[in-house]
């Protein structure tokens, strides 16, 4: 759980039209209460957003808390690492999980425990919102996007400085994220390409 | 001073900046009905529940549960709680392990630190909070039934 700082905020927000959360919030038309999971960090324009629907928010910024236990425990495996950051308990259940960028940032190793883990808590049907980005460098730390309304988000970099991106290809995502399946995807002008990934299949839940 | 009775200058509900953050009138007025509110300083730490029947500031470090239903509860920027806090309107600023209930509004300020459940009618997150757990959304839908209680 890191803070966001106000040195985090100077850059402008970018915002642009979203067809994957358009596509995502097709999902939230029905009656009953939602379940959704939020990776990147407590924002107050989308706990705002999301206080329109009848739903169950929760917030776990998973990005910051892992890297810095990584970044000082580097020897640390990273699957136990994962199951102690991510401690929900057997009935929590997901309807929808927010990933924002958060894969741009991970590696092959460790998304396919972080993915295992996650679906411990899905269900046949729950959806994956992700952007995986295409651009060889990002910046070091994960975006904050915020949603505006149905269509529109913003995506705020907190730092001018880059990292080398994953560079995750359509191919591989499919390994990478087991269980799911590409629902649908929206190449963006900024390089990055929206998925929307479903839940299909419930093998692995052991971790 | 331990404990004391404090006025308006002690009351960061009054400095609060943005409007929206302000609690409910009504909330307001029931708060504000008594303009004392007991303050627990920043050199105290209890341990064992809290409850009572006036607005209270901790400053302090408190592990129990804090109830006052009826009243604001804000924990300040140096404010340490390890429990549950129950109020009509709950503003944290500084550290909570535990789940939060307000009965009109719960505000978490950019300092605050929380790791637990919200459960309220009105929240609101100022961005840069820390805050990992849950916030249940009901949103005020008349023509739906009642969703069974909080």
């Amino acid at each position: 759980m890191s803070r966001i700082r106000p040195e985090d905020l100077k850059l402008p927000p970018a915002a642009y039209n979203s067809l994957g959360l358009n596509a995502l919030l097709r999902f939230l038309q029905s009656n009953r209460k939602y379940h959704i999971l939020d990776l990147g960090p407590a924002l107050g324009a989308n706990l705002e957003f999301w206080s329109h629907f009848l739903c169950r928010l929760t917030v776990d910024d998973f990005y910051s808390e892992y890297r810095a236990r990584t970044d000082s425990e580097p020897e640390a495996p990273r699957e136990s690492l994962i199951t102690e950051l991510l401690p929900f308990d057997d009935q929590t259940a997901f309807d929808m999980i927010l990933a924002w960028d958060l894969f741009n940032y991970l590696g092959p190793e460790e998304i396919v425990p972080l993915v295992r883990r996650l679906s411990r808590w899905c269900r046949k049907g729950t959806v994956l919102f992700a952007l995986i980005s295409s651009l060889p460098y990002i910046p070091v730390k994960p975006s904050l996007f915020r949603i505006l309304d149905r269509e529109r988000m913003t995506c705020q970099a907190r730092t001018l400085e880059t990292r080398p991106c994953e560079r995750h290809q359509p191919r591989d995502l499919a390994r990478l994220l087991a269980g799911y399946e590409v629902t649908c995807s929206f190449l963006l002008r900024n390089g990055s390409q929206e998925y929307l990934f479903t839940y299909v299949e419930c093998e692995q839940k052991n971790l | 001073m331990i404990w004391k009775k404090s006025e308006a200058e002690e009351t960061p509900v009054h400095s609060l900046s943005q409007p929206s953050s302000l609690p409910p009138s009504s909330a307001r007025g029931q708060a504000q009905a008594s303009k004392e509110r007991a303050l627990i300083g920043a050199a105290i730490e209890i341990k064992g529940n809290l409850a009572g029947s006036e607005d209270l500031v901790v400053e302090g470090r408190i592990e129990g549960k804090i109830e006052l239903r009826q009243h604001s509860v804000t924990v300040g920027k140096s404010g340490y709680v390890k429990g549950d806090v129950y109020g009509l309107v709950v503003i944290v600023m500084g550290e909570v392990e535990g789940n939060l209930y307000g009965e009109e509004q719960i505000v978490l300020r950019q300092t605050c630190t929380v790791r637990g459940n919200i459960s309220a009618p009105r929240v609101t997150l100022e961005d840069g909070a820390r805050f990992k757990g849950s916030v249940d959304m009901t949103p005020p839908t008349p023509a739906e039934p009642d969703p069974a209680p909080a």
